[in-house]
C-alpha cells in the first residue's frame, strides 16, 4: 500500500472548520441580500412618494406581520397557515407516491412511457391557474381542490426526474446485475432504485415548492381557508402591507419545506449519481441535475428511448 | 475455504492452469469449455445503418484456461464477453458453454468491467458481497468469504469505507473480489485495468495472477496491453479490427507464477509478433 493509495484521512478539526466556511459565507450573503432589499425599498419610498396601498412602508409591513403572527389578534393567520401547509404537504405526498410509481413504470415499460408521455407534456404546458375554475367546479371550494392543484404542479418534476434516474444508468451497472441472471424486479431493487434516488430527491425538492405554489394559486382563485384566501381578502380592502406580510410568510414556508426535503436528500441519498464520488459520507448535497422544463422532457424521453432500444438489442 | 464453499453449494472441478485440459476431470473438462461457432454480431448504429461488430468469429476456450484477448479498439472484444456472459444475444452463429447453447445469463460467471462499477451507496464489504445479496445467498458465509477475498488483495480494514473514499486501483481490486465472491466457474474481464495508472496496473496484474492461482478460476481476459496478456495468459487470441475475426492465437508455455518483467522482455518474440499483426490491421 503506497501513500498515494491511502484513502483520504478522517476529517480533522481544521477540515471541519474549512467545511463550515461556505455555510458562513452563504449566511453572510443572505444577510446582505436582505439588507439590500431593505435599502432599495426605503430609497424607493423616500424618492418615489408612493401611496401606502401601492407600496407600504417597511414599518407597516412589519406591523401587519406582527398582527397576522399574533394568535390573539383578529387578523391572526394561523388557521389559514395550517390549512395551506397541510394542503401543500398532502399535495406533495400524493405527487411523490404517484410520481415515483409512474416514473418507475415509465422507465421499466416502454408502452407506459409512450402512452403517458404526451399527456404529461400536455399537462405541463397548460397553465395550471386556468384549470383552477374547472377543478373547483368538480371538487368544490374545500381543501380537495387545493390539494389537487398542488398535486398537479408537484407531480411533473417528480415523474421526470424519477424517469431520468431509473433510465439513465451506466450500462456496466446494469450488466453487473444482469450478468448474475436475475430478473428485472431485482435489477430495479438492487441497482436502479438506489441509482435513481438522488434524482428522485431532486424532483421532490422542486415538487414541494411547486405544491405550495399550486395550493396558494388555488386559494387566491377560490377557496374557503388558506393564506391565499387571506391575500385575496387583503386585496379587496387594499391592505397591501398585509399582502406583503403574507408573502414573507409564504416565502418562509417554501424555504423551510424545501429545506426539510433537502435534509432528507442529504441523509438518504448522499452519494453522487454516476460518478464514484470522492467526498466522504454526509459531505453535503449530491449534485444530480434537475430536469424541469417540458423541452428537456422531450429530450430526455428520446434519450431513454434510445436506451430502451439498446436494452432490446441486448436482450 | 469451507465456509466459502457453502456460498454456492458445491464447486466441482478445481483445475490447474496451463495445458491441463487433458488431465482435468471429465465433468470439469466439459463444464467450462466455451465454443464460439461462426458468431456474427450486428447492431444498429446511431445513423440508422448497421455496425458489424463480429463477423464469423469462431474460437474454442478449453476448461481451466486463462485466455487473453487482444485486438484493436472497437474490434468487438467487449461484445464477445457479453455474448459469453449471456447478457447479449448474437445476431448469428452459436455460443456453447459445456456443450449447451448459451441462451441467457449464468450466475456462475464473474464479470469484471473496465470501470470498477462499485455501487457508491454500498460499503466496500457490501459491494464485495453484492452478488450474494442479489442472488439471495446466505449472508454470513458470504461476508466471511468477502473478508477473505479483500484480505487477499490487501484491503483488510477497508470494509466499512465507501467506494468514493478509495483510489481507482483499490476500487478495481474490490471489483475483482466481487466478481470472485460467488465462486464463479469462469471469470470474464473486460479491460479491467484500462483506467488505472501504469504503476498500479503492473501491481494489479501481479496480484491478479496470485488471486487466480489461489482461487483457480479460468478466465477470459480482454486487454489492450500485450505484456499483460503475455504475463497472465495460457493462450493469447489476437482479433482483427472491426468486424472482429480471429487473426491468430499463441500458446504460452512459461510456467506460472510468472514475472512481469519477463513478459515485458518478451524472450520468445511473441509480443513482437502480435504487435506486427495488429499494426498490419491498422493499415487500411
Amino acid at each position: 500500500m503506497t501513500v498515494a493509495e491511502r484513502p483520504p484521512a478522517l476529517r480533522s478539526l481544521r477540515q471541519l472548520a474549512r467545511a463550515a466556511r461556505p455555510k458562513l459565507m452563504s449566511l453572510g450573503y443572505l444577510v446582505l441580500a436582505v439588507v439590500l432589499v431593505i435599502v432599495v425599498w426605503e430609497l424607493v419610498l423616500t424618492f418615489g412618494d408612493f401611496p401606502g396601498y401601492v407600496l407600504p412602508g417597511l414599518s407597516d409591513v412589519w406591523r401587519a406581520l406582527k398582527a397576522i403572527l399574533n394568535p390573539n389578534s383578529p387578523s391572526s393567520m394561523w388557521t389559514n397557515f395550517w390549512s395551506t401547509v397541510l394542503a401543500t404537504v398532502y399535495g406533495f405526498l400524493l405527487a411523490a407516491v404517484i410520481g415515483i410509481v409512474l416514473g418507475i413504470a415509465m422507465g421499466e415499460f416502454q408502452f407506459v412511457r409512450q402512452i403517458a408521455m404526451p399527456y404529461i407534456v400536455a399537462m405541463q404546458s397548460v397553465p395550471k391557474a386556468a384549470l383552477v375554475p374547472l377543478i373547483i367546479t368538480w371538487a368544490g371550494y374545500g381543501s380537495t381542490s387545493k390539494i389537487i392543484i398542488g398535486f398537479m404542479l408537484a407531480v411533473f418534476p417528480i415523474i421526470v426526474n424519477t424517469l431520468q434516474g431509473v433510465s439513465d444508468i451506466s450500462d456496466d451497472r446494469i450488466n453487473l446485475v444482469r450478468s448474475l441472471g436475475v430478473g428485472r424486479l431485482r435489477e430495479l431493487r438492487y441497482v436502479r432504485w438506489s441509482s435513481a434516488l438522488p434524482n428522485i430527491f431532486v424532483g421532490l425538492e422542486l415538487a414541494i415548492v411547486y405544491s405550495l405554489l399550486g395550493v396558494v394559486v388555488a386559494e387566491v382563485l377560490g377557496a374557503q381557508t388558506g393564506l391565499g384566501v387571506m391575500i385575496a381578502q387583503f386585496e379587496t380592502v387594499s391592505d397591501t402591507a398585509g399582502i406583503f406580510a403574507l408573502l414573507v410568510v409564504l416565502a418562509v414556508i417554501g424555504f423551510v419545506l424545501n429545506k426539510i426535503v433537502a435534509v432528507a436528500h442529504a441523509r438518504f441519498a448522499w452519494w453522487d449519481r454516476g460518478r464514484n464520488h470522492r467526498r466522504g459520507r454526509r459531505a453535503g448535497r449530491p449534485s444530480a441535475k434537475p430536469v424541469v422544463s417540458p423541452a428537456t422532457t422531450v429530450a430526455s424521453s428520446t434519450t431513454s428511448e434510445r436506451q430502451m432500444d439498446k436494452h432490446e438489442m441486448s436482450r | 475455504m469451507t465456509s466459502a464453499r457453502a456460498v454456492v453449494g458445491q464447486r466441482s472441478g478445481l483445475r490447474r492452469f496451463g495445458k491441463s485440459s487433458t488431465t482435468a476431470p471429465a465433468d470439469a473438462a466439459t463444464e467450462n469449455a466455451i465454443d464460439v461457432q461462426n458468431v456474427v454480431m450486428r447492431y444498429p448504429a446511431r445513423d440508422g445503418s448497421e455496425v458489424l461488430a463480429l463477423d464469423d468469429l469462431s474460437m474454442h476456450v478449453g476448461p481451466g484456461e486463462f485466455v487473453g484477448i487482444v485486438g484493436p479498439s472497437g474490434c468487438g472484444k467487449s461484445t464477445l464477453l457479453k455474448l459469453v456472459a449471456g447478457i447479449a444475444n448474437a445476431s448469428g452463429g452459436k455460443l456453447l458453454r459445456a456443450g449447451t447453447e448459451i441462451t441467457g445469463p449464468q450466475p456462475d460467471i464473474g464479470f469484471v468491467f473496465q470501470s470498477a462499477t462499485l455501487l457508491p451507496w454500498l460499503t466496500v464489504i457490501e459491494n464485495t458481497t453484492f452478488p450474494a445479496r442479489v442472488l439471495g445467498l446466505p449472508k454470513k458465509p458470504s461476508i466471511e468469504r468477502g473478508r477473505e477475498l479483500l484480505a487477499s488483495v490487501g484491503l483488510s480494514g477497508f470494509e466499512k469505507q465507501y467506494p468514493g473514499e478509495l483510489s481507482g486501483g483499490m476500487q478495481q481490486r474490490v471489483a475483482i473480489c466481487r466478481a470472485l465472491l460467488h465462486e464463479p466457474k469462469l471469470l470474464l474481464m473486460d479491460e479491467p485495468f484500462a483506467s488505472i495508472d501504469a504503476l498500479t496496473r503492473d501491481r494489479l496484474a501481479t496480484e491478479l495472477q496470485t488471486i487466480l492461482l489461489t482461487h483457480r478460476v479460468p478466465a477470459l481476459f480482454v486487454t489492450h496491453s500485450i505484456p499483460e496478456a503475455l504475463f497472465l495468459s495460457d493462450r493469447v487470441l489476437v482479433m482483427s479490427a472491426r468486424p472482429g475475426r480471429l487473426l491468430a492465437e499463441f500458446t504460452l508455455t512459461a510456467p506460472k507464477p510468472r514475472v512481469l518483467e519477463e513478459a515485458y522482455a518478451d524472450p520468445d518474440r511473441i509480443g513482437a509478433e502480435i504487435r506486427s499483426l495488429l499494426s498490419e490491421e491498422h493499415q487500411p
